[in-house]
């Protein structure tokens, strides 16, 4: 059986192109023929065609695309619907765009777009739309995708490529100390709520131990600069300036060393398809403090302290607790590396993804 | 021991951080956030009410951005803040730019409230008919005539005070202005003094770091010096070893020609070595261990042939030769060194077959000492030759017994027992 892989977008750095790019390793290990399709590529992608070849790949009605569904691509649809073959649709989720509004015009019309989108691919009635989450299943559900027609698979990740990496000397000898270290991962966009993070750390500053740090490792997109700095007039508002560090662009050692410092990984963020550095955290032994929004409860699974309420004061109650309390620490790592050997490691995931294609064997 | 389920712990320990919560709650508040969440969201950060004088208050692209954030709820895009700037330029009036933002389509969508804006964008817009437009600019102006005369007369009476403030405040800047010339002079004559303190402490300093390099120099100078004599010492040295090394092997070469030649002519030799190993043969098993000190090839032989691990020191490197090319068991070295290696109470028997040549090293009671410390409990030491010093209460002092002399072809012989 060929199965072709389509990617608009491919890049060697997101959580979407290390999807694409080790799903198609795995299905090559299960014995298929295997091809990338990209309309567009960034990084170290290694060898992908153009769409355009994609129809005489996959030729026959045995053979298999696969559409990696992350944002608006208009001409995903026509060309899926000329395809003879079986399609699956792979869907990483879209950020709804009530959060960009005010900020930028631009993400807003380009999440408009790709939303508007999930009505039109759920009618083309493929044969399998596949979330990285039952969170992200949830849309198609709506647009009226029968729910055999859906399945979960958790998102190919890269966590093995840092567990394996060496951790930043230099990062671990600057922020190793006595005080209570806050991490939070992921870019700062809107939805991630960074609002709410600096409230609550500012609460633990204040009420648990006014020298801690928060360290915020996220790219900052130029595009939401207004949203950058509202986080940081709030920062400056709370009193925080010192206390809090943007690291951007790090590379993995330095991921890494985040994570073996940090008393908590704190996600507060109001919308996830799924949260890759929750399962980082699980496989550093980082225990996590969440707000269930979005896929954030399911991913975490009950290997953290997830909370339903939007509130300053549980969270930071939460870090206190988990600075002091070390049986249960060793709980939540427990549980974290037991949920991410089940459910997130390579391993899982391709017996997970060979009974997905076993579907159409 | 601790049977709560984890899930009941975990439910536990959340109830009790929400009561920590509650508490922190109690002493810490946080102050509401003047920027933040989007429009969409919450209404902080967004001007709820606009009206034409507060937006009017800013200047060309502080007015425009302003005005894009209160309208739109968003900054401008690069197109529309050009074309609004380009109006501007082109003297359109602020009530025209505010009114196309507020009645365009996106405007309208938000409907944000400027109450008065409609009527004078209307105006603004009629004005820009041909003829009509002029008419009604006219018309405009007269009858903004009277209210344009109390304007330009409170301006004046408005310039007049700002021109007295601004002497005023002129005259204090000129006096600030000496005052901080004066201190700028004084500064500088600060300066003055401080980099000529700073020129002599360099001069000091470079007087210090030539002194220092000169020492240097002096000092790299002796150490060679010093490092070519060590060179030579070492050689001279090494000189003397080597001298010494030969001398000692031919003072050897020397001794085992005596010493072989003197065995040659010992008439009696053969048959007194094998006098005593008829002797230890009676006190010793036949599997026995047996060590020689310098007792010659030939006694080494003879204990071997019957049947001992028999094995030797020799401190003579030409005797330790030719034990050697007879296929022996000989170690050369020193006797002292070597016994002091040997484990305790490891050997059957010790043999010392010509003390003569040991006793310069090693004193007879400490060679007795060290003979009871290897042999086994029961084990035979032989003394050949026994010099004086090798009594037979030496022996039992030392914890030997059964001393036995014995006159073995002519040389008195003492054997005992170690106990």
């Amino acid at each position: 059986m060929n199965i072709a892989v389509l990617v608009p977008v491919l890049s060697d750095k997101d959580a979407v192109g290390a999807d694409a790019l080790e799903m198609a390793a795995a299905l090559e290990r299960l014995g298929h023929r295997v091809r990338v399709f990209a309309q567009t590529t960034i990084g170290r992608v290694g060898k992908t065609s153009k769409p355009a070849a994609l129809a005489e790949f996959v030729a026959a009605p045995d053979d298999l695309v696969i559409y990696h569904f992350s944002f608006g691509w208009p001409p995903a649809l026509p060309l899926l619907r000329s395809l003879k073959c079986r399609r699956i649709v792979r869907y990483h989720n879209i950020t709804p765009p009530r959060f960009f509004e005010g900020y930028s015009p631009e993400y807003v019309v380009a999440c408009e777009c790709g939303r508007a989108e999930i009505k039109p691919l759920a009618e083309l009635d493929c044969e399998l739309y596949l979330g990285a989450s039952p969170f992200n299943v949830e849309d198609f559900l709506e647009a009226g995708v029968a729910a055999e027609r859906t399945a979960v698979l958790p998102p190919f990740n890269r966590v093995d490529r840092l567990l394996h990496a060496e951790a930043d000397i230099a990062l671990l000898d600057r922020y190793r100390s006595a005080a209570s270290t806050w991490l939070s991962v992921g870019r700062l966009a809107p939805n991630k709520n960074h609002f709410a993070l600096v409230d609550a750390f500012a609460v633990y500053r204040r009420a648990h131990d006014a020298a801690a740090r928060l360290l915020v490792v996220g790219r900052a997109d130029a595009r939401l600069a207004s949203y950058t700095n509202a986080v940081r007039a709030r920062i400056e508002q709370l009193g925080l300036g010192d206390s809090v560090h943007f690291l951007s662009d790090v590379n993995d050692g330095e991921l890494k060393a985040a994570y073996l410092v940090a008393d908590a990984l704190v996600s507060l963020s109001e919308h996830e398809g799924f949260c890759v550095p929750l399962a980082e955290a699980m496989a550093l032994g980082t225990p996590i403090v969440g707000f269930a929004a979005g896929a954030v409860a399911w991913t975490a699974g009950n290997a953290a302290l997830i909370w339903e309420e939007s509130d300053p004061y549980l969270y930071a109650a939460s870090v206190a607790r988990l600075r002091d309390d070390a049986p249960l620490r060793q709980l939540l790592r427990e549980r974290g590396f037991a949920r991410l050997h089940d459910a997130f490691s390579t391993d899982a995931l391709v017996r997970a993804l060979g009974d997905v294609i076993g579907r159409f064997a | 021991m601790n049977s709560e389920p984890d899930e009941d712990k975990l439910d536990r320990i959340k109830s009790e951080i929400r009561s920590d919560a509650d508490a922190a709650r109690e002493r810490v508040t946080l102050p509401e956030r003047t920027s933040g969440r989007n429009p969409s969201n919450d209404s902080h950060g967004r001007e709820q009410h606009a009206s034409i004088a507060a937006l009017a208050q800013h200047a060309g692209p502080a007015f425009v951005d302003h005005a894009y954030r209160t309208i739109l709820h968003r900054p401008p895009d690069t197109e529309g803040f050009a074309r609004q700037m380009a109006m501007l330029g082109a003297g359109a009036s602020k009530v025209e730019v505010l009114g196309d933002l507020r009645y365009s389509a996106e405007g309208r969508r938000h409907a944000a409230p400027i109450p008065g804006l409609l009527p004078r964008y209307a105006l603004a817009k009629v004005g820009r008919v041909p003829v009509l437009g002029a008419v009604v600019q006219w018309f405009i102006a007269l009858a903004a005539l009277p209210h344009l005369l109390r304007h330009q007369r409170a301006t004046e009476a408005s310039l007049a005070v700002r021109f007295g403030e601004t002497a005023t405040a002129l005259q204090a800047a000129e006096q600030r202005d000496a005052e901080l010339r004066e201190a700028i002079d004084g500064t500088r004559s600060d300066l003055a003094d401080a980099v000529a303190a700073l020129s002599a402490r360099l001069t000091q300093s470079e007087t210090f770091t030539q002194r220092t390099h000169a020492d240097v120099v002096e000092l790299r100078q002796l150490a060679l010096t010093m490092n070519h004599w060590t060179v030579q010492v070492r050689k001279s040295i090494d000189a003397i070893e080597t001298a010494e090394a030969e001398l000692r092997a031919r003072n050897d070469e020397t001794s085992a020609a005596i010493i072989l030649r003197a065995r040659e002519h010992d008439a009696h030799r053969a048959a007194r070595l094998q006098a005593w190993a008829t002797e230890l043969a009676q006190r010793i098993p036949r599997d026995a261990t047996v060590l020689d000190l310098a007792g010659g090839s030939d006694w080494l032989a003879q204990l071997s042939a019957r049947g001992w691990r028999a094995s030797s020191i020799e401190n003579n490197t030409a005797l330790h030769r030719e034990a050697r090319a007879r296929n022996l068991d000989v170690t050369l070295g020193s006797p002292r060194g070597l016994l002091a290696r040997i484990s305790d109470a490891s050997l059957d028997a010790l043999t010392i077959a010509s003390p003569d040549r040991i006793v310069d090293e090693m004193p007879a009671a400490e060679l007795v000492r060290e003979a009871h410390r290897i042999l086994k409990s029961g084990g035979c030491l032989m003394i050949g030759a026994a010099p004086a010093e090798f009594s037979a209460s030496t022996l039992v002092a030392v914890g030997f017994a059964e001393p036995k002399s014995s006159d073995a072809a002519g040389s008195k012989t003492l054997f005992a027992v170690r106990t």
